[in-house]
């Protein structure tokens, strides 16, 4: 190696031009190969650069060549599952997973990639990556080649070599330090088995729910699903933030940034979430009266359980928190407090003290500006995810995705 | 005599006619291009510019002239993206469009101004990777190297055999001096897919 870049050193010396662009499967093979053995620099060049507009790219060509127009059924989904193909190409360096949407004729085929965790790191540190992504806060650290291998080549995570001190040029190995990337979607490209928590983070019915959602059921099938997936994403914000802070958030903590409308209590606001993770059951609501000392999110079975999907306990101190999904509807102000005031009712009739628990409604299709304008007719201790609320707490897992869900359910109504 | 005829005849068919373009892999064609690799474009730009601004300085460091290196895993485009620098850079290839004399304008500007322009610049290709094997058989690696960079000018990056004409060309001065052209100064950019199976030349160097 050092004797073909000695020509090249001498080429340049003369005057001449002679310059070596090389590929490589690693970066520790140039660390190696260049730097170590030869006493060289590398200048990296950045690679890939830009999945924006491979994907951009993919979805113009699905688009224009109409290679779905055949796709008779579940029309109205199309967009949502192209969405949903082009997260999995986009977590994903492969060029054939791209190939693969471009290819599907009739339907979009969601590439599905299954990982082992591997042994290198364990699945707690493939979590942290995840989570650290899903916040933007990936650090610089120094990994070995195996740990390296495992995120870059094992899970298709990314690794930025540290920015070198001038013009880009690295000269010492192997202290490499990388900023380790992997995109919170790779969590769900695991097989979850029963009685097997996958990571020690959360509990697998949390990612069940929304690989269901966004490979199995989609919009349309997914009445329940999104529902489990939505209460799922927010014990999923809760372990993110527990491991990025290395400390348990608050409720306030959690809801920050999501922008939420509230109308609760600063104490119950600053209840701190508990360090288990929750667990779900199907089991009858229980009442207030009822010792809990785990948290666990239960969902409503029975059809008297008016106004309410379920009650979320113990995931913050021993705070309740009823949800109920409007996901269906258009909704509109009025309707909002009437749903507000018929759960607060049902969690008062199951024996639940003011003050011991709060109300939480999902709603989609609503001008948030009417909402704030009619917040103080809620009852209170109550709290409203609207569209972008919603849409927030899905991003970790693609921009867009929950618009596109209730898109095509607007479509689907149409059709 | 006979030998330097032949050599020449050889120099003459390299150098005589466009270089060939390489096939590119179905999702370069299918998504028109590698259009998503501009930055990456960029950083091959700039690093090409950092080399050259080298030009000439009698005292050069060894790791002034680093690598211009890329790393990602399999099935990523790396190899497509080599193939694009070959087809795209060259100002000799058969299709050298405005990228290619972009690229020169931009070394130019950015060497040195006691050094003579360059009036072309080539590029040439040669693959170690999992479809172009290297075989010890084959003998030293940085002869297969260059046997192979020669070939790609033809557009030929098949591994199958060599041809019973190829010239000895044991180090990359015979290279340059194989694709040199009088009156006119030549740059060279050599795009070697998966560098660092060259590993065996730092032990038989």
């Amino acid at each position: 190696m050092d004797t073909l870049l000695t020509f090249s050193q001498i080429t340049l010396s003369r005057g001449g031009f002679f310059a070596f662009v090389g590929s490589s499967l690693f970066i520790y093979d140039f660390g190696e190969v260049v730097i170590q053995s030869s006493g060289r620099a590398l200048r990296e060049i950045k690679f890939p650069s830009s999945a924006d507009t491979m994907e951009k790219k993919t979805a113009d060509f699905v688009s224009e060549s109409q290679v779905f127009a055949g796709a008779a059924s579940r029309q109205a989904e199309m967009s949502f599952f192209l969405k949903v193909a082009l997260q999995v190409a986009r977590s994903s360096p492969n060029m054939k997973d791209w190939n693969r949407i471009a290819n599907s004729r009739t339907k979009v085929e969601i590439p599905h990639i299954v990982y082992d965790i591997p042994k290198e790191i364990g699945p707690d540190y493939v979590f942290l990556l995840a989570a650290r992504m899903a916040f933007g806060k990936q650090r610089e650290k120094k990994f070995n080649r195996e740990r390296l291998h495992a995120v870059v080549d094992l899970l298709h995570g990314n690794a930025d070599l540290r920015p070198s001190e001038s013009n880009n040029i690295h000269e010492r190995w192997p202290e490499i330090t990388v900023t380790l990337s992997l995109p919170p979607w790779q969590l769900l490209h695991f097989d979850f088995e029963a009685q097997h928590r996958k990571f020690p983070q959360v509990q697998n019915w949390v990612l069940v729910e929304l690989q269901r959602l966004f490979y199995m059921d989609g919009p349309t099938d997914a009445v329940k699903t999104w529902e489990l997936a939505t209460m799922g994403l927010l014990e999923l914000r809760k372990a993110m933030i527990q491991v990025n802070e290395e400390k348990n958030p608050t409720l306030s903590e959690v809801l920050s940034g999501l922008g939420v409308l509230t109308k609760v209590s600063k104490t119950i606001l600053r209840k701190i979430a508990t360090e288990e993770c929750a667990a779900n059951s199907y089991q009858d609501l229980p009442e207030g009266s009822e010792a809990c000392d785990k948290p666990c999110v239960f969902y409503a079975q029975k059809s008297n359980e008016e106004g309410v999907e379920g009650v979320f306990r113990n995931a913050y101190e021993d705070l309740a928190l009823f949800f109920q999904m409007k996901l269906y509807h258009t909704a509109t102000p009025k309707e909002i407090s009437c749903w507000l005031q018929k759960a607060h009712d049902h969690a008062d009739s199951l024996g639940y003290k003011k003050g011991s628990y709060v109300v939480m409604l999902f709603v989609t299709d609503t001008v948030v500006q009417n909402l704030k304008n009619n917040q103080s007719a809620w009852p209170q201790n109550s709290m409203v995810f609207a569209d972008d609320a919603i849409d927030n707490l899905f991003k970790p897992f693609g921009d867009g995705l929950f618009v596109e869900m209730v898109k095509s359910r607007r479509r689907q109504k149409q059709e | 005599v006979s030998t330097i005829i032949l050599e020449k005849r050889q120099k003459l068919s390299l150098i005589s006619g466009r270089k060939a373009i390489l096939p590119v892999g179905v999702g370069a064609l299918r998504f028109e291009g590698l259009h998503d690799r501009e930055s990456s474009k960029e950083d091959l730009f700039q690093g090409l510019e950092y080399l050259a601004s080298s030009r000439g300085v009698p005292e050069l460091d060894k790791k002034e002239v680093p690598v211009l290196g890329i790393a990602a895993p399999s099935e990523s485009g790396k190899t497509e993206f080599l193939r694009w620098i070959f087809n795209n850079c060259c100002t000799v290839s058969l299709n050298a469009g405005d990228a290619a004399n972009n690229l020169l304008g931009r070394i130019n500007a950015a060497s040195p101004p006691n050094v003579a322009k360059l009036d072309r610049l080539i590029v040439l290709f040669a693959s170690f990777n999992q479809k172009s094997t290297y075989n010890i058989r084959e003998g030293p690696i940085v002869v297969t190297a260059i046997k192979r960079l020669v070939r790609s000018y033809q557009g030929r990056t098949d591994m199958q055999g060599f041809d019973a004409d190829d010239a000895e060309r044991n180090n990359l001065e015979d290279l340059v001096n194989a694709f040199s052209e009088e009156d006119k100064t030549t740059g060279f950019v050599v795009c070697i897919d998966e560098l660092s199976k060259l590993r065996q030349l730092n032990s038989s160097a």
